[in-house]
């Protein structure tokens, strides 16, 4: 009952929203949303205490679709019910601190109906029994988020990256949801459950199916968690309103992942593997391209795909606690960084372009202690969560002596330090105008406060076994790889601070070479050249071409038609036919008679 | 005269008679009942046959009194009253003149189709066409040649197949050997009767033409499909059909002419009606071809209503406002000779088409049901046509109380057996050979 | 469903008809509205009381010509008979200021008794009947009220249609004259060569297919869409598919059953081709009713996959997508004519909805319902579809997938056209009739995603009859 509530909650609340919103006040809205939220949380909290005598939890509405397994269930375990807090938890934080940030919007109620939409999706792909039930949870939080992204879409970038975040989104589900099928037809049921044990009775001998289903599935999960190559929405998304961004980065980005945490026991072992190796690969370049970026919004949000590569690198590998550990220390950080960064920019006149800022020390005390938490954080030093989830995943690698996948994830780790720092040290500790305008919004300090002391202290909450989400701590990695990783943090931190302490200007060198990743590794244009143009190119030709010709065939028989017609209508009947077609006719038929006759 | 015989020919009497009496009355050009009159002989000679009923044939067996002949006098007598009060008035001639040729018409029409005696075949045709040499609207001579070569490959014919058989009796034709001759007297005879069909669609008395020739062609045709010179008609129907069929459909497509379309119209169904008979299936053929009539008494009164020398689809331009009675009529008329339910029409389609399957003619149930596509489009443009704004300064078309009544009661008939098709089913299912 | 319940569905338009003739303003539509939901309403209650089970009657009406008159109801007919019902009510309603409105909803009702006749009619005679007869009303609904290119366009649909109609007549008699019977239920035990089981059911297919419209013989349906009135044009996307998925399902699939199972692959394949080029098509439109019209030609192309699986889950989500296409599909249509009301054209461009965030909101939520929507009766149907194509052809399942995504792109580049932008609309906010209407509608669609079993027991009802031969 409480887990119906859980997600119930979001989807009640959002429903409320839309249909009554608009006879409320603007802070109604808000304060609605976040105390549905936290409700959800709630009842997720109360749920701690029953999952440590029972290893899960169900809970069945009825029946939905006529396929076996298809039912309107919900089930969570302990692992799931961490992931489940760390949504709500942090998606209640955001909203609160939107109703300060939005004060002056005008379109809240659907902003917050979307928001809370969009977690009620969420946590149906947290907690759903089937997959069929999973994926409508992605689709209904890639809706939410199309119509967030697009909420101030005056502009067209705005309109441009809601449109994209709904169809790559969209090519995820799509992939997804075909995977499911797949199994279904080899396994004849959609229940997680059910599926990972079927799987695992048939073993490698279940034939291509499962691998088909397999790719599929990874395809999706690459798509909804923003990794290479499917990673273009994520930076586009940054043109949303901030705590929309925030909400994306650290709820929605993680759908792919949390699948790949569900179907571990039914992907095959290879596509495991690659999963890995795309997590890895991605880590590194969008953490190359983050450093490169001149946008706030856009460091953080390349960094964003770093750090959920890490998150697949750890999935593949089936290091869950690694990335249980990672996908809830992300989001509390990062929703540190973009919110406090939505803070600096709220207040800040000018463009979101690093070189704008400087000299925020003083005037945003508060902020930037926040922010700092963040960085700290996403830099991996301890005593913040980063360091533990980014340690945590290095070991997994080694323990499976995957050198390379260490190395990748050592390389990371330091390169995430380094576009933290990097941000810290522009916006805060260079000198600049420090001009701030704008009133203080309280119920921004009070949500960043709390994330802010989360991402401080979950990693330390979990070394000594306060929360609950399952074992496997960090501490059975070797020592000298938890030094490499401290390593790796610091001569990341340190470099960074050292070039940019002066403002980006004064790091011009620095700039200039890494000039050639600022464009996202080429894949924007990639995509248009590659995808997008011979996409329009078949429309029009079909257009142009098989459409046209299928017209213009038709009105060709038409026009046969018409031309025979006249051309019979003047000579035919109505009283002109002359005596000699009576003759005619009667030697046609006797020629034809005799001829039968015989 | 026998007491068969009279009954056999009360039919024909009746007109005969009614004709003279309006030819009598015809220095009295000015009595208003007058076609009314002619009406309700016509009505009288087809309830008399009604009545009568089938029965031995008189006159020593060369007039049929069957129920074949009790079907096709019925359809002649009821489209020559429609023709006889759709005259259109004294502006082509005078009333009593008119009504009394269609009278003595509609009586060679009787004698054609009860005709079993190739003498009485030839007296019929002759007395059904010469008197309509005179109604023509133009004047144009040579309309009364081509209907006497009608008349006279009619008579070459009777008299070539005499010379072969040397009987003049229907039974005569299964009893023939091979002969040159026999066939060409045989094909004159179906030419002249086929021409008949040809010459004068476009005429509001087409119908009593066409009832008469059709109910000649299929007696002929039964006659001559035994014995030892039996005659392929089934191939020969279907291609006419066929062409018939074609011709009519795409013809029709572009025709601005309503008299024509009127005529391709009938054409149309004669073509489904050379399908039945193809199949030899004589009920369908009669089904066909009654439901052909009622849609052209349905036409022939709208272009009536029109009173125009040769109507075009303008002039048709707005008739929906002013006379949407003739409109209904019109538009149920034209979805029967397309065959669409809940007409009179789609019984008649399927009628005929389940024959043609059942006479393995497949390829002539699709022909005819895309022509049935193509004259839809065809036909869809006469009834649109009634929806289009008038033209501006366009004069008030005169009172059309006649043809609007003619028209609604036409399109009741064809709606009440498109609905409830039991009866006529059954009336058609009598005519058999 | 049994003799009362049909009688109520064809005699409540027919009055409707007879009412048109009293002049009293307005009375026309508010009847036709009614007269709709009536119809849904009493089938309902009949299908889900269990009224009369799954009865089967006959009328008596031309048995000379073999017609046995057959009529009854299934699952199927119970499903869209409520559909039609809705669609047509949501049309009557949304039609705006039509001239002459009485001689509109006379040949409108007209146009219901069709369908419902269609739907009704358990003998192959007496389903053509009602199958051509829904023709002429139509042509003159769309002649008559229809916009500026409502010449060609009635052409071309009515020589489509009555071109696939000549040989669905053909292939009728064909078998009926064989089996000497036109009734469905001894149809089904007849036996038929598999030969001339492929014949036939490419004589009957040629019918649907051009209805439904399936690629290549869809191009009737934009410009018939584009050009007729709204009313009309709810009916052409949403009542016109539905009859031609009754079709398919429960005439083809229980007809020929062999043949069904052997052009399945080939069908499917050519409905999820079709689906993809009418998505990609749908990408191009400029005008929303065009872009209305392919996106149904691309839906119902997916929904003809699973009509053609013929698998119990095939035809199941086939039912379900129908019913839910329609729904959705007629809300949108409502929409566009509000939009359209608002800005003055039809065009896609950007509109700017600032002041009317309802009209934009509802916009939104159906234009995602009709492309699967989660939570839609759609989307739980393109489950079921895809369910049936990679149980039968896997490679399908891929395309039917890929068209899933192309529809989600021109959904969005319609929606896109609703997006916050500095141009504008003037005008209020959607009515409270429209409102009623598509929230009504759009209730229904996601009530089907919650419960698609509701829709799916219908069409369980028939698969003793139709599948299992099949299998």
């Amino acid at each position: 009952m409480t887990l119906l509530l859980v997600v119930a909650i979001p989807f009640v609340t959002a429903i409320g929203i839309a249909t009554f919103g608009g006879r409320l006040g603007r802070r109604t809205i808000g304060g609605l949303a976040v105390a549905g939220l936290a409700l959800s949380f709630g009842a997720a909290a109360s749920m701690i205490a029953a999952l440590r005598v029972r290893p899960s939890l169900e809970a069945t509405v009825g029946p939905w679709l006529p396929i076996t397994g298809a039912e309107l269930a919900l089930v969570v375990d302990s692992s799931m019910l961490a992931v489940t807090l760390a949504i709500t938890g942090v998606s209640a934080l955001i909203a609160l601190y939107s109703i300060d940030h939005l004060a002056q919007d005008r379109r809240l109620q659907r902003y917050f109906a979307a928001f809370a939409l969009l977690v009620g999706g969420m946590l149906l792909v947290v907690l759903a029994s089937n997959l069929l039930l999973l994926v409508a949870g992605l689709q209904l939080a890639g809706i939410a988020a199309y119509v967030l992204v697009g909420h101030h879409a005056n502009d067209g970038p705005a309109a441009d990256a809601a449109t994209r975040v709904l169809i790559i989104g969209h090519i995820g589900d799509a992939a997804i949801l075909a995977g499911a099928i797949v199994l279904f037809t080899e396994f004849h049921t959609v229940d997680i459950a059910q599926l990972g044990g079927a799987a695992l009775e048939h073993g490698t001998s279940a034939g291509s199916a499962p691998v088909i289903a397999s790719v599929l599935l990874l395809v999706g999960a690459i798509a909804r968690s923003a990794q290479a190559p499917l990673h273009v929405w994520l930076p586009e998304s940054t043109e949303a309103p901030t705590p929309v961004s925030a909400l994306l980065q650290t709820v929605l980005v993680t759908g792919g992942v949390i699948l790949l945490m569900r179907l571990r026991s039914i992907l095959v072992p290879d596509v495991l593997q690659a999963a890995a190796i795309v997590g890895g690969s991605t880590a590194v370049g969008a953490a190359l391209v983050a450093i490169a970026q001149r946008d706030v919004r856009r460091v953080l949000a390349w960094s964003t795909i770093s750090q959920v590569g890490l998150m697949l690198v750890a999935a593949g590998l089936g290091a869950l606690f690694a990335t249980r550990f990672q996908l809830i220390a992300h989001a509390l950080f990062k929703a540190v960084l973009v919110l406090a960064a939505g803070s600096v920019r709220r207040v800040t006149p000018g463009a979101s372009d690093v070189a704008g800022y400087g000299g925020l020390a003083r005037p945003m005390r508060w902020t930037v202690v926040a922010f700092g938490v963040g960085t700290l954080a996403q830099a991996g030093l301890p005593p913040a969560a980063g360091f533990f989830s980014v340690a945590a995943i290095a070991s997994a690698a080694f323990s499976q002596s995957d050198v390379l996948l260490t190395a990748v994830v050592l390389a990371a780790g330091g390169a995430a330090a380094f576009a933290g720092v990097r941000l810290f040290a522009v916006m805060f500790v260079a000198l600049g105008t420090g001009r701030r305008v704008g009133r203080s919004a309280p119920l921004e300090h009070i949500a960043l406060a709390i994330l802010a002391i989360g991402a401080l202290g979950f990693g330390a909450i979990v070394n000594v076994g306060i929360l609950p989400i399952g074992s496997g701590p960090a501490d059975a990695a070797p020592p000298w790889l938890l030094i490499a990783t401290f390593a790796a943090a610091v001569v990341g931190s340190v470099a960074a601070g050292l070039i940019y302490r002066r403002g980006i200007v004064a790091a011009a060198r620095a700039e200039r070479c890494m000039r050639w990743a600022r464009s996202g590794l080429g894949f924007d244009a990639l995509y248009a050249r590659g995808i997008m143009r011979p996409f329009a190119g078949l429309g029009r030709e079909l257009e142009r071409g098989a459409e046209r010709s299928l017209d213009d065939a038709l009105e060709g028989i038409g026009a046969l038609v018409g031309r025979s017609s006249r051309a019979m209508g003047r000579r035919s009947f109505g009283g002109r036919a002359p005596p000699m077609v009576l003759v005619a006719g009667a030697v046609v038929l006797l020629a034809f008679w005799t001829w039968t006759g015989q | 005269m026998t007491g068969a015989d009279v009954t056999a020919v009360a039919p024909a009497l009746i007109l005969a008679v009614s004709a003279i009496v309006a030819g009598l009355l015809s220095q009295r050009p000015t009595l208003p009942g007058l076609r009314w009159l002619g009406a309700l002989s016509c009505a009288g000679s087809a309830a008399t046959t009604m009545a009568f009923g089938a029965g031995a044939p008189g006159f020593a067996g060369s007039v049929a009194r069957d129920g074949t002949g009790v079907f096709f006098i019925v359809l002649a007598a009821i489209g020559a009253g429609a023709a006889i009060v759709l005259d259109p008035g004294p502006r082509h001639g005078r009333r009593a003149e008119v009504t009394s040729l269609l009278l003595l018409s509609a009586c060679g029409a009787v004698v054609t189709v009860s005709a079993a005696d190739l003498v009485m075949l030839l007296a019929g045709v002759a007395l059904l066409t010469i008197p309509l040499y005179p109604l023509r609207r133009d004047g144009d001579a040579g309309r009364a040649v081509r209907g006497a070569s009608s008349v006279a490959a009619v008579a070459y014919g009777v008299a070539l197949l005499y010379a072969a058989t040397g009987e003049t009796g229907y039974g005569a034709f299964g009893r023939a050997t091979h002969n040159p001759l026999y066939l060409s007297g045989l094909a004159l005879v179906a030419g002249g009767l086929l021409f008949l069909l040809v010459l004068a669609p476009t005429e509001r008395w087409s119908v009593v033409v066409t009832a008469a020739a059709v109910g000649a062609l299929l007696r002929v045709g039964a006659a001559t499909h035994s014995g030892d010179m039996s005659v392929n008609w089934e191939v020969t129907l279907a291609v006419l059909g066929g062409l018939a069929i074609s011709i009519a459909t795409v013809a029709a497509l572009t025709e601005q002419r309503l008299r024509r379309l009127a005529g391709y119209a009938t054409l149309l169904q004669l073509g489904s009606v050379a399908t039945a008979a193809a199949a030899f299936a004589p009920p369908a053929a009669a089904f066909a071809l009654s439901v052909s009539t009622a849609s052209a008494i349905a036409l022939f009164a709208a272009i009536a209503a029109l009173r125009v020398d040769e109507p075009l689809l303008l002039d048709l331009a707005g008739l929906a406002r002013r006379r949407p009675a003739v409109v209904i009529g019109l538009a149920v008329a034209l979805a029967a000779v397309v065959g669409l339910p809940p007409t009179a029409g789609f019984i008649g389609k399927i009628y005929v088409f389940e024959a043609a399957v059942r006479g393995q003619l497949l390829w002539l149930v699709i022909l005819g049901a895309l022509a049935a596509a193509g004259s839809f489009v065809a036909y869809a443009r006469v009834v649109l046509a009634c929806f289009a704004a008038p033209p501006i300064g366009a004069i008030a078309a005169p009172r059309a109380r006649v043809p609007s009544f003619v028209a609604l009661l036409a399109a009741l008939a064809i709606v009440a057996v498109g609905l409830l098709p039991g009866p006529l089913l059954e009336a058609a299912s009598a005519v058999r050979f | 469903m049994d003799r009362a319940v049909i009688a109520a569905v064809l005699w409540i338009p027919l009055i409707v008809l007879a009412a048109c003739a009293l002049p009293i303003a307005g009375l026309a539509r508010v009847l036709a509205v009614l007269s709709g939901l009536a119809t849904a309403v009493i089938v309902a209650t009949a299908a889900w009381t269990g009224y009369g089970g799954d009865w089967t009657g006959t009328v008596s009406w031309a048995g000379p010509l073999g017609a046995t008159g057959a009529i009854g109801g299934s699952g199927w007919t119970a499903a869209l008979l409520m559909a039609s019902g809705v669609a047509f009510a949501a049309g009557a309603a949304a039609g705006g200021d039509l001239p002459r409105p009485r001689a509109f909803f006379a040949l409108w009702s007209v146009v219901q008794v069709a369908i419902g006749g269609v739907l009704v009619a358990r003998d192959l005679i007496l389903f053509v009947a009602f199958w051509q007869g829904l023709i002429v009303p139509l042509a003159l609904l769309m002649w008559l009220w229809g916009g500026a290119d409502r010449r060609r366009a009635t052409i071309r649909l009515v020589a489509h249609w009555m071109v696939a109609d000549a040989l669905l007549l053909t292939g009728v008699l064909a078998l009926g004259v064989g089996a000497h019977t036109f009734a469905v239920a001894d149809l089904a035990s007849y036996r038929l060569g598999a030969g001339s089981q492929v014949v036939l059911a490419l004589l009957f297919l040629a019918a649907f297919a051009m209805r439904l419209p399936l690629f290549p013989f869809h191009t009737w349906s934009p410009r018939a869409t584009a050009t007729a009135p709204i009313p009309v044009a709810i009916v052409l996307v949403c009542v016109i598919p539905a009859i031609a998925i009754f079709g398919i399902a429960t005439v083809c699939v229980p007809l020929f059953p062999k043949a069904m199972l052997d052009l399945g692959p080939y069908l499917m394949g050519l409905a999820a081709v079709g689906a993809l080029y009418a998505a990609i098509l749908a990408l191009r439109q400029r005008d929303l009713r065009a872009l209305v019209a392919y996106a149904g030609v691309s839906q119902m192309g997916l929904v003809a996959i699973g009509a053609f699986g013929a698998t119990p889950n095939g035809l199941q989500g086939a039912l379900l997508g129908t019913v839910s296409h329609a729904l959705a599909v007629a809300a949108v249509v409502v929409l566009v004519a509000a939009l359209a009301s608002r800005t003055g054209s039809f065009g896609i461009s950007t509109h700017g909805l600032a002041s009317q965030p309802v009209l934009a909101a509802l916009f939104v939520v159906a234009l995602l319902a009709t492309v699967g929507l989660p939570a839609t009766g759609g989307a739980a149907a393109l489950i079921l579809v895809l369910t049936s194509a990679f149980a039968r052809a896997p490679g399908i399942g891929l395309l039917a997938s890929l068209v899933a995504i192309v529809s989600a792109a021109y959904a969005a580049r319609a929606m896109r056209s609703l997006l916050p932008s500095p141009t504008e609309v003037r005008g209020h906010d959607l009515g409270w009739g429209e409102r009623a209407i598509v929230v009504s509608l759009l209730a229904i669609v996601v009530g089907l995603g919650l419960a698609p079993r509701v829709v799916t027991g219908l069409a369980d009802r028939d698969l003793p009859a139709s599948t299992e031969r099949s299998r």
